[in-house]
């Protein structure tokens, strides 16, 4: 199959580029809020971790900690397109603190997910797809976020090795692997550095407010994104391959406004903190809409149970019955 | 050295705006800054999208597909995942017509 057949389309069918212009006007003062919030946040909840220490009260604040700690993918997200910040200096500042504490590695991540979004939901060549023909025992794995760590372990343990994983070289320009071996070898000195500090000053701090909640929060994220594209067409048809899925507003802030996710795939040019605007004015252009995370992976589920029972209560044309009545 | 080739009229581009056209098989990128027009190869190195549908922002032009940047007056690549230049074309105005130089 050709690269052109391949390459994600949509964009243009759903808005004109004069109509798409208003959208992708990004400022710092968005991304500085919604940073804010969520690292405040963070703080909060690891200051309740701090004080349920050695009571029962530690299992609501860690799993609380946690949640937000696996958030942090929305801002590794957000930094990676650049349209966090305005200022693209502040945007790689943050990009990199948080993909640190996110536990990947920015540039090789930043390219990994620019080809996620070149062909997204073509077997073969997207690197997010989910399992073809995913079973139960699939599902349950990929939640638990065994993919996740198997390919993070291995881009932060094999990359300062110069170890680039063959079947992923695609991602990357040639010019750029000497850059994602460098970096690779910095993080594994930041991480080794935070390591052997914890061990001279015998401090379980970094496990107890880093490492715990960051493994124990993940199959959370794992979950939400199971609605991006699970269950939608395979094919490079951005208006029918991704799924924006409405949900609360909590949800929303956290995950910055991820959520809108066909939003995103058409129009990656547009900061998070215009895609609810980008909803209201393209959402009848777009098949699947979810009516929430829970809803989408019951319908998962429910095919991989039953293979054939139809895609989350979608009409013939493919709406929901939300947009039905709407 | 070849031959000045007419491809667009200035009028059709808006300020801080860019227009694909293609001219013997190539396909350019015409800008309009506020300092005057300019051209350069009009698909990204990257990936292959069209320039033309990415947006101007400060004297760069920014790629639809995966927001790498290139210099507009220079081509550079200056963000990743850009890393490959773009060719910049000589480009000239007589009266409202935009000629570029393809050589």
């Amino acid at each position: 199959m050709s690269v052109e057949a391949v390459q994600a389309f949509g964009q243009k069918e759903v808005l004109t580029k004069k109509e798409y212009k208003p959208y992708i006007v990004r400022t710092n003062r968005h991304g500085l809020v919604r940073f804010a919030i969520h690292a405040g946040a963070l703080m909060a909840s690891g200051a309740a971790v701090y004080a349920s220490l050695g009571t029962w009260w530690i299992v609501p604040s860690m799993a609380c900690h946690a949640i937000l700690m696996a958030f942090l993918f929305a801002p590794v997200h957000e930094c990676s397109h650049r349209t966090a910040f305005r200022n693209r200096t502040l945007n790689e500042a943050v990009y990199w603190i948080v993909c640190l504490v996110y536990m990947v590695p920015p540039t090789f991540f930043r390219y990994a997910h620019a080809t996620h979004h070149t062909y997204t939901q073509v077997r073969g060549w997207d690197p997010d797809m989910l399992p073809e023909n995913m079973t139960l025992r699939d599902y349950v794995l990929f939640v638990l976020g065994t993919t996740f760590w198997r390919r993070n372990f291995r881009w932060l343990l094999f990359h300062p090795f110069g170890r680039i994983d063959p079947k992923q070289r695609y991602y990357l320009p040639d010019s750029e692997i000497p850059k994602v071996i460098r970096e690779a070898r910095i993080i594994m000195l930041i991480y080794a550095g935070v390591a052997a500090a914890a061990v001279y000053y015998g401090s379980w701090a970094p496990l107890i407010y880093w490492i715990v909640p960051r493994f124990v929060g993940e199959p959370y994220m794992r979950w939400l994104r199971i609605s991006e594209h699970g269950d939608c067409e395979e094919s490079p048809d951005l208006r029918r391959n991704t799924r924006t899925t409405m949900t609360n507003r909590l949800v929303r802030c956290f995950f910055w406004e991820m959520p809108y996710h066909a939003e995103h795939h058409l129009c990656p040019l547009v900061p998070f903190h215009a895609l609810s605007r980008l909803h209201e004015k393209i959402r009848d252009k777009l098949h699947p809409v979810g009516d929430g995370y829970l809803a989408v992976n019951r319908q998962v589920v429910g095919n991989i149970l039953s293979p054939g029972s139809g895609a989350m209560g979608l009409d013939e044309s493919g709406r929901t019955a939300g947009q039905r009545s709407a | 050295m070849s031959d000045w080739l007419d491809v667009a009229n200035a009028d059709d581009i808006d300020e801080d705006d860019v227009i694909q056209v293609e001219v013997e098989g190539q396909v350019l990128a015409i800008y309009r800054l506020e300092d005057g027009f300019y051209a350069t190869d009009g698909i990204c190195s990257h990936a292959e999208a069209c320039l033309a549908d990415g947006f101007v922002m400060d004297g760069f032009i920014e790629c639809p597909l995966h927001q790498g940047r290139f210099e507009i007056k220079t081509g550079k690549a200056r963000s990743a995942p850009a890393t490959e230049d773009l060719r910049t074309y000589e480009l000239k105005i007589e009266g409202s017509r935009i000629l570029v130089r393809l050589d």
